[in-house]
């Protein structure tokens, strides 16, 4: 791997990497790790895609000829959701009229295999340079102060919200516990409290399945969770 | 077109959500944000069209009506309306209903800004001069 790509590629680039090959995967990953990447490994199509929707990636690499969701339509989908980075193609003997269908689907570029791993280190430096270029006005929600305003609404009202959260629980009122359940939840994720969104999105998902007890379980776990003693105490409740 | 004239509704019951959407939206550039708390309320919005909505990013999960439903009636009413559906959960279940439904993209809350990004990149290169 040459120095240039090392440092064009640089720090904190994330890539998606798709093969159910698990050697061939092992193989690709030296490869582009090379460049100074971190690398996710996904088996099949739909985990892909869901990793897709949940972490931040610069890049894909993905094997188009993996079974079940194949590669094409994991592409157009990715495509679908709206992910706009480069989308690099493994194209296993791949014709002419293979490329002309995987370009439509949405990739950005393909490799014919064999592959030649010093041609996809290439490829993948060159576009992620492009894909730098295109989010480097990027910035953190954290970094706007109407998200800090918000954030400190929540913290306010999240003692009061699971007071309320805990006696629905107590007194079997399903509907209303997993309609405040599945508020906390997001609001958490979205203000960066991991702890709680994770614990409310299991109290929700015991509420859906029908599991009350379980429900009060994961509650009072999240009682009990640091996230919430430093809200607390950050509002005078302990 | 251009940003200027975009017409953005963001349907979600919470309105930290909507809040918070509405602030990455302003800071790229996107003046002319809507709001509707439920499914009924925002078709209703977007059947109507005054204003014309060009964007609508639309809760899975809403009262009334969800979010891939209201998406499914928005593409027979006006096609040309961008949906994009928002959702608590990364299901493929939901994204194949959604991208079936004509939704234009997917985002999962807990949301980034680069995720809002891509989908507004989407938006511009199929919309936007």
């Amino acid at each position: 791997m040459s120095a240039n790509s090392d440092s064009i590629v640089g720090q904190h680039v994330q890539i998606l990497l798709v093969d159910e090959d698990l050697s061939a995967r092992a193989r690709t990953s030296i490869a582009i790790a090379g460049l100074g990447i971190h690398i996710d490994a996904a088996g099949t199509g739909e985990q892909a895609v869901r990793l897709l929707l949940d972490r931040a990636y610069s890049a894909v690499v993905i094997s188009l000829g993996i079974s079940g969701l194949d590669g094409e339509t994991t592409v157009a989908m990715m495509r679908g959701i709206g992910f706009c980075g480069p989308i690099i193609g493994l194209a296993e003997g791949g014709i002419d009229a293979d490329l002309a269908r995987y370009a439509l689907a949405g990739c950005t570029e393909c490799i014919r295999m064999p592959l030649e791993l010093h041609a996809l280190a290439g490829i993948l430096a060159r576009q992620l340079r492009l894909e730098a270029v295109r989010t480097e006005d990027t910035f953190a929600l954290e970094d706007m102060p109407e998200f800090q305003e918000l954030r400190h609404t929540f913290e306010r009202q999240l003692p009061v919200r699971l007071e309320d959260l805990q006696g629905m629980l107590e007194r079997s009122q399903w509907e209303e516990a997993l309609h405040v359940a599945h508020t906390i939840k997001g609001q958490a994720g979205t203000f960066s409290y991991q702890g709680i969104s994770e614990l409310a999105n299991r109290i929700q998902l015991a509420l859906i399945a029908g599991s009350g007890q379980d429900a009060l379980v994961a509650a009072a776990e999240l009682l009990q969770l640091d996230e919430i003693k430093n809200i607390l105490e950050q509002e005078g409740r302990i | 077109m251009n940003k200027d004239s975009v017409e953005i509704l963001i349907a979600d019951d919470e309105p930290e959500l909507r809040a918070t959407l509405s602030s990455v939206l302003r800071s790229y550039g996107y003046s002319f944000v809507h709001y509707a708390a439920n499914g009924a309320d925002a078709l209703q919005r977007i059947e109507k069209g005054a204003p014309e909505i060009h964007l609508a990013f639309l809760d899975i999960s809403m009262p009334v009506m969800n979010g891939i439903e209201v998406a499914k009636k928005v593409q027979k009413v006006k096609p040309n309306c961008f949906c994009v559906i928002v959702s608590g959960y990364s299901d493929i279940e939901n994204v194949k209903n959604a991208l079936s439904a004509g939704a234009k993209g997917f985002v999962v809350k807990p949301f980034t800004t680069q995720k809002i990004i891509d989908v507004l990149t989407k938006f511009e290169q199929a919309v936007l001069d």
